[in-house]
């Protein structure tokens, strides 16, 4: 029996011992897992801290330079250091003349002759004659559209900006259609520049007025799509209001369009 | 053991002396020496030539604020006014840029074509700081364009396939010729004699159309970042470059990005 007692005194030292041991064990697991994590953490947040610190030195580099920024003029252009020099007592009086001089050059530019003006963003236009605005209204303008029918056979449809002359004024003008109108429609093209089937009377309205390169400003018959940019690159207008551009411009008017 | 700790200490003292050495060059290249080298650049043809009078300038009154007020009024209208009678000689499209009447307009040869009222803008300190005398040589030429971005296409272009046949014309869709009407007006221009023109529509853009909002931020960011690592990697101070903003309604910035030609010539005239 005391052997028994013994054993058993002796067995529950051990497997308090044994306890003991595995409760150090996991302390020293526990405590090098802390520091691996930690060591990961450092390793992570470092490259990230440091990218984030690029970023902030990117973002705020232009206010940076604005707070910084100092003027180191050149010696070899002279200033109007107002506090510390004297002005020359003509020196005013001769930009006064100077300025009256460049103004009155400049007021030559002025356009006094009738000339057209088409903001095709806003598909609007105004008509100027005698340096007095005489119309505004919309019209139509290109539609940007790129008709692709395979191969090199490709349309733009947009109208030209820039500074345009009126080349040539027609009544009852009949429309000449090109390769383009057929293709769009899905209709065959005439083989011959000149056939019957490529003119269409009425379409253009009363008058067109040609600004080049086979750009017209005409009439329309969709009058619901005007103020939209809708067309092959002409400008369309409404009958009152083309009638009034076609009776004020002459031949060699300009015509503004951006 | 102990000599790998000894390594793993010189490696992160080292580590952290480049990090900190690449921090001090990217200040010093990029913001002191660029704003203690910053010059605004006069072009050759005004200096020495007698646009501005210097060798009349015969110095022998002083002069009161009120004097000193008008003189730099007076050279900044005949720069700006100088500005567009070289752009006469031009025949596409220009701009004309007042910050003092708070207009911007749209020229062909001395006739302004289109114009419209500037909303708000900021001027770069550069600016501000420098002499007004300076200044209006530097303006009394037009500045050109050199590149350009854009939140919106310079041409909205809508692509069609031709139809084969009349039944497949008809049945086509017909393309919405104002879809990109919503869309965010925003557009930069970077000019020649180091100058950045930023156009802003004064408008909040719609909310479910600010992708080309973020494209063009993005844009911008990119090649700004670019630039200086160009700079950076080839140990050269990269070049402050002065700014405007200038903010438009919507309506307005559209229609002057799309009429301006590529290489456009800019006149600018700056508040008193």
């Amino acid at each position: 029996m005391e052997t028994l007692s013994e054993f058993k005194l002796w067995y529950l030292n051990l497997l308090k011992f044994l306890n003991k041991e595995k409760e150090t064990e996991n302390v020293e697991k526990i405590g090098e897992s802390k520091s691996f994590l930690i060591r990961i953490l450092v390793y992570v947040s470092v490259p990230v801290l440091f990218y984030l610190l690029w970023i902030v030195m990117f973002s705020s580099l232009p206010f940076m330079q604005e707070t910084f920024i100092k003027i180191n003029q050149s010696p070899n252009y002279p200033t109007l250091a107002f506090d510390t020099n004297p002005i020359p007592s003509d020196f005013l009086f001769n930009v006064e003349k100077r300025l009256k001089k460049l103004n009155n050059i400049y007021s030559k530019f002025s356009n006094r002759l009738p000339f057209l003006i088409v903001n095709t963003s806003d598909n609007t236009f105004t008509l100027f004659n005698n340096g007095k605005l005489v119309r505004e209204g919309i019209c139509s303008t290109g539609s940007f559209v790129l008709l692709d029918a395979g191969g090199e056979k490709k349309w733009m449809f947009e109208t030209p900006k820039g500074m345009m002359h009126i080349q040539g004024k027609t009544e009852s003008p009949v429309w000449r259609k090109p390769d383009w109108a057929f293709i769009e429609e899905g209709l065959p093209v005439p083989k011959h520049a000149n056939s019957y089937e490529r003119y269409e009377s009425g379409v253009l309205g009363d008058y067109a007025l040609s600004i080049g390169n086979g750009y017209l400003i005409h009439g329309t018959l969709y009058k619901r799509l005007l103020g939209m940019p809708v067309t092959h690159g002409c400008v369309r207008m409404d009958d009152a209001n083309l009638e009034q551009v076609f009776r004020t411009l002459r031949v060699g008017s300009k015509v503004y369009i951006f | 053991m102990p000599d790998t700790r000894k390594d793993l200490v010189w490696i992160k003292r080292i580590a952290l002396l480049i990090a900190a050495g690449l921090l001090i060059y990217f200040i010093i290249m990029t913001v002191i020496i660029p704003v203690s080298r910053f010059n605004i650049e006069i072009p050759e043809k005004i200096t020495g030539k007698d646009n501005f009078n210097y060798s009349d300038l015969n110095w022998q009154l002083k002069v009161g604020d009120s004097v000193k007020n008008k003189t730099i009024a007076l050279l900044s209208q005949e720069a700006f006014l100088l500005s567009r009678l070289v752009m006469t000689k031009s025949d596409s499209i220009s701009l004309a840029v007042s910050l003092q009447d708070s207009s911007i307009s749209l020229v062909v040869q001395g006739v302004t074509i289109y114009s419209a009222k500037i909303q708000a803008f900021w001027i770069s300190n550069a600016i501000k700081k420098t002499d007004s005398f300076i200044l209006a040589q530097w303006l009394s030429l037009p500045f050109t364009v050199n590149t350009h971005f854009s939140s919106i296409p310079k041409v909205p272009v809508l692509y069609k396939k031709a139809p084969k046949d009349t039944i497949e014309a008809m049945n086509q869709l017909e393309l919405d010729p104002m879809k990109d009407d919503l869309d965010p007006v925003y557009f930069s221009m970077n000019l020649d004699r180091k100058l950045f023109l930023r156009f802003e529509q004064a408008e909040k853009p719609v909310k479910g159309n600010i992708k080309q909002l973020k494209a063009y931020k993005r844009q911008l960011k990119t090649t700004y970042r670019k630039e200086i690592f160009y700079h950076l990697l080839r140990f050269s101070p990269i070049e402050f470059v002065p700014e405007i903003k200038i903010v438009l309604d919507k309506k307005a910035a559209r229609v002057i990005y799309r009429a301006l030609p590529v290489d456009a010539f800019v006149a600018i005239q700056l508040p008193e």
